[in-house]
């Protein structure tokens, strides 16, 4: 019996079916901690700086244009009598689509047990956070009285009570989005807690083993505290996955329940979602493509990640040009001559260069991914996933101003035009981005490290190269 | 070069029937021409109650503990009937409104960015080709509608319902979202872009605002004078008292960032309906008589193409005026269920006239809506009660 066992013992696959490893050149498990530590604990590189002074005097010009706005009023921006939605409501939805990604790695990649996530998600993930930030600034003072904000929310009040008006929309928004932030930002926590206390545990000064410390909460990475931690993601990436899918949904129904031609669509929640983690991929890459390079990390996130990457954005933005193909469908199929014209002026209209800027760089852009040597070439993938995030800018535009500066009565139409103050409010949430991100991964781990050394060949006690005899310790 | 600022930047009906015209052939032959252009429904589905069903609830068939809706204990039912026959676009309307509720001035500036805060404006178009053009005027201002857009998307409630069919707005509770106006579809809300009434003229011209930051008012800092009175406007002193001499007591001064819109002049009916309570004493008749409510834009219309008053009673001037065939509302097809509703175009142009042949004897607004694809013949009996859909279910309840 026995030697008829050991007799029906399986070949190894050829090699050309192995999958390249999620780790290339056979790092080995010290290396890992060591790379990623290196980027937290050493010199700051001067890249870095490059990069940062530029981006905080954005986030200070940020300031200045929101104390500007605020103390003036909307009209200090483009938004006019038709177009009472412009740049506000556009970056709004822009940002938050790019949030999209971080959760869709960090939660579905994970249920599904997808397990190249592991060097992208910490990354996404705090992506995920500041582009929320980004968004969340837009709602808030996009209205006439910002400092009346807090109306929205439900809380008992001396006035009658008045309640918030639970019908509309932008009320659901409060709490899609607030829901989301409070889940993605306990999600990283989460995540990042062994990895602060590989950072604390090499630390060298007072100050670094305070605070990693602190945060650490005690993490010693007994065999309980991997049980519960373990649990604790699992739950927490449950609750994640709705979150994807409810987010862009919400903010896609501010425009399909109202009755603007253009807006009262029922494919928006499908198609705003796809088209969310499709503008979220594209930040991902254009984030990873340069910093792996930086911080000398193509060692942990490979050609294969990139490739994989890349493929999702394929898939998604093809799902999005089909939703720009059904909408037109629709709009002529419903025999709504409203409905029609607001279609027809999308493609011919004063504005067409904002449609097919979209039409280019959403659909037939991202058509060149089903190529493996485009997927390979890093300056060809950077460049496309730049143009995905103008690509989405002008979706969102397209819906917004387009919809708006031409609907129901022809004397009420008009064009909308952005002031500089619109333009610099932009690029300063541009600077709060970047300051967030760069001060991340300078001082936290930018690499999820317990979790990649939990996918590299060694860790795999059956590789030839795994088990403790090859420096594999956990 | 010298900038022009409008407050109408299209100038063509693009073939939709928004205002409806006919000769007095076609309105002899169609009398229902009017809803005979309503948009095409589909059948009505099994089961339904309303149809065409409107997106949006109507607080006013919404009933109480009781079973009561508002619809039936109000006392009055306001409306509204526009006749575009008498209509001769002299903008009377506007000025009247601007002067009784207060509606800021903008200046040149804010008007070229599409600005201007009037409630009620007078829509033109021209139809035909450029070198014959005919000229159609629509005063255009809140429809007061029953199946509101504006008040579902509001998420602070600021915009409501009274019972009497009065789309109001709360000025106090508004946060300025302006999702009211996005799905408004006449777009007739007008939003406080700026401190209009605070401020000047001179400092409500862009591309770069004075901020009461840095701005002095009589050698004060504009930022410290307010912490001092909040009562206070960009303004010095003595103009700021000038100015309050301007405006209509009984009316409020709206601030920056809350939106605002047209209330069929609701001081005018409080001041009419406290009135006749008093005269009414105890004999409990308080319906205000028809005729005793004049808006402002309708005291001042030299053509009295406006009429405003009670569609409860059947005897009113508006309630007649709404039975007449050629009564349209606009944009019926949305379901809105407007209480303002305009009487159709009729033109008796003499048939001698050269541009009469041009013209097939047809205005040119019904040719351009006609070359869409759509006749009057074509569009199922017209006399077989279209007019009791669309918009006007809710007046004929009223009336009853």
């Amino acid at each position: 019996m026995a030697e008829a066992l050991t007799q029906l013992k399986l070949q190894a696959p050829p090699v050309e079916l192995e999958r390249e490893p999620l780790v290339a050149n056979q790092r080995n498990l010290a290396w890992l901690s060591d790379r990623v530590a290196a980027i937290v604990e050493g010199k700051t590189p001067l890249w870095w700086w490059i990069a940062f002074v530029p981006s905080s005097i954005a986030l200070c010009m940020l300031g200045a244009m929101l104390l500007y706005q605020i103390s003036v009023g909307i009209g200090v921006w483009g938004n006019n009598h038709p177009v009472m939605w412009g740049w506000d409501i556009i970056n709004f939805v822009w940002w938050i689509g790019i949030g999209h990604a971080g959760t869709l790695i960090s939660a579905i990649l994970f249920l599904l047990r997808q397990r190249w996530r592991t060097a992208v998600n910490r990354a996404a993930e705090a992506m995920t956070i500041f582009a929320v930030m980004c968004a969340g600034i837009y709602p808030a003072v996009h209205v006439g009285r910002v400092w009346f904000d807090w109306w929205l929310f439900p809380f008992p009040n001396a006035n009658g009570p008045i309640w918030p008006q639970f019908r509309s929309p932008l009320m659901w928004d409060v709490f899609a989005v607030s829901t989301y932030f409070t889940v993605s930002v306990l999600f990283w926590y989460v995540g990042l807690i062994p990895d602060l206390a590989v950072v604390r545990d090499r630390a060298k000064t007072r100050l670094r083993k305070f605070l990693y410390g602190l945060f650490a909460l005690g993490w010693t990475g007994s065999n309980r505290h991997w049980s519960n931690y373990e649990k604790a993601y699992l739950i927490l990436a449950g609750l994640s996955t709705p979150l994807v899918l409810s987010v862009h949904s919400i903010v896609s129904l501010d425009f399909s329940v109202s009755q603007l031609p253009g807006w009262h669509t029922t494919i928006f929640p499908p198609y705003f979602v796809a088209g969310a983690i499709f503008s979220g991929f594209g930040m991902v890459l254009s984030l990873l493509i340069p910093l792996r390079k930086w911080c000398k990390l193509e060692d942990v996130i490979t050609m294969r990640h990139i490739d994989l990457m890349c493929k999702v954005t394929l898939a998604t933005g093809s799902i999005v040009g089909y939703a720009y193909g059904m909408e037109f469908f629709i709009a002529w199929y419903s025999g709504n001559p409203y409905e029609r014209f607001a279609f027809i002026n999308r493609a011919m209209g004063p504005y067409m260069w904002g449609y097919w800027t979209m039409i280019i760089c959403n659909v037939v852009v991202p058509q060149f991914f089903w190529s493996k040597r485009i997927r390979n070439n890093l300056v060809i993938v950077f460049i496309i996933s730049i143009l995905v995030n103008v690509g989405m800018w002008f979706e969102r535009f397209v819906i917004i101003v387009i919809s708006l500066h031409r609907e129901f009565l022809p004397g009420n139409w008009g064009y909308f035009r952005p002031t500089w103050v619109d333009i610099c409010t932009y690029l300063g949430t541009f600077g709060l981005f970047f300051t967030c991100f760069l001060l991340f991964m300078r001082f936290l781990p930018m690499i999820a490290v317990s979790e990649v050394k939990g996918v590299t060949p060694q860790a795999d006690p059956h590789h030839p190269l795994g088990g403790a005899k090859a420096g594999g310790h956990p | 070069m010298h900038k022009l600022s409008t407050t109408q930047n299209h100038w063509a009906m693009e073939g939709r029937p928004i205002i409806r015209e006919a000769n007095l052939d076609q309105y002899r032959q169609h009398p229902h021409f009017a809803t005979g252009m309503n948009m095409h429904e589909p059948p009505k589905p099994e089961g339904a109650t309303e149809w065409p069903a409107p997106l949006y609830p109507n607080p006013l068939d919404i009933p109480d503990k009781n079973g009561k809706t508002p619809r039936d204990q109000a006392v009055h039912a306001w409306g509204m009937s526009i006749d575009l026959n008498a209509c001769v676009g002299c903008s009377a309307c506007m000025l009247a409104c601007q002067s009784e509720n207060n509606i800021p001035i903008v200046g040149k500036d804010q008007v070229s960015r599409n600005r201007e805060m009037h409630w009620i404006r007078i829509d033109r178009y021209y139809t035909g080709g450029v070198e014959d053009p005919q000229v159609v005027n629509q005063p255009m201002l809140c429809q007061h509608c029953e199946s509101a857009p504006c008040e579902n998307v509001c998420p602070v409630n600021a915009t409501v319902h009274d019972n009497e069919g009065l789309n109001v707005m709360a000025y106090n509770r508004c946060v300025g979202t302006r999702y009211c106006s996005n799905n408004c579809p006449y777009k007739v809300r007008r939003f406080n872009y700026l401190d209009y009434n605070r401020r000047p003229l001179e400092l409500l011209t862009g591309p770069v605002y004075t901020t009461p930051l840095t701005h002095r008012v009589d050698g004060q800092w504009e930022l410290v004078r307010w912490l001092k009175d909040p009562d206070k406007g960009l303004r010095p002193d003595d103009e700021w008292e000038l100015l309050k001499l301007v405006k209509n007591p009984d009316v409020t001064v709206r601030m920056r960032g809350v939106m605002e819109k047209c209330t069929y002049c609701l001081q005018r009916i409080e001041q009419a309906k406290i009135a006749h309570k008093v005269k009414a004493g105890a004999s409990g008749n308080i319906e205000v008589p028809d005729g005793a409510i004049k808006t402002a834009c309708q005291q001042a219309c030299p053509a009295e193409a406006i009429i405003f008053g009670n569609l409860k009673d059947p005897n009113s001037r508006v309630s007649q005026l709404k039975k007449q065939e050629r009564d349209y509302a606009v944009l019926e097809f949305l379901a809105t269920k407007p209480r303002t509703t305009y009487l159709a175009r009729v033109r008796n142009p003499n048939p001698e006239m050269p541009d009469y042949k041009v013209r097939e004897g047809k205005p040119e607004s019904l040719r351009e809506w006609e070359r869409q694809g759509n006749t009057l013949e074509g569009h199922g009996a017209p006399d077989a009660g279209h007019g009791t859909d669309g918009g006007h279910g809710g007046e004929k309840k009223g009336a009853h």
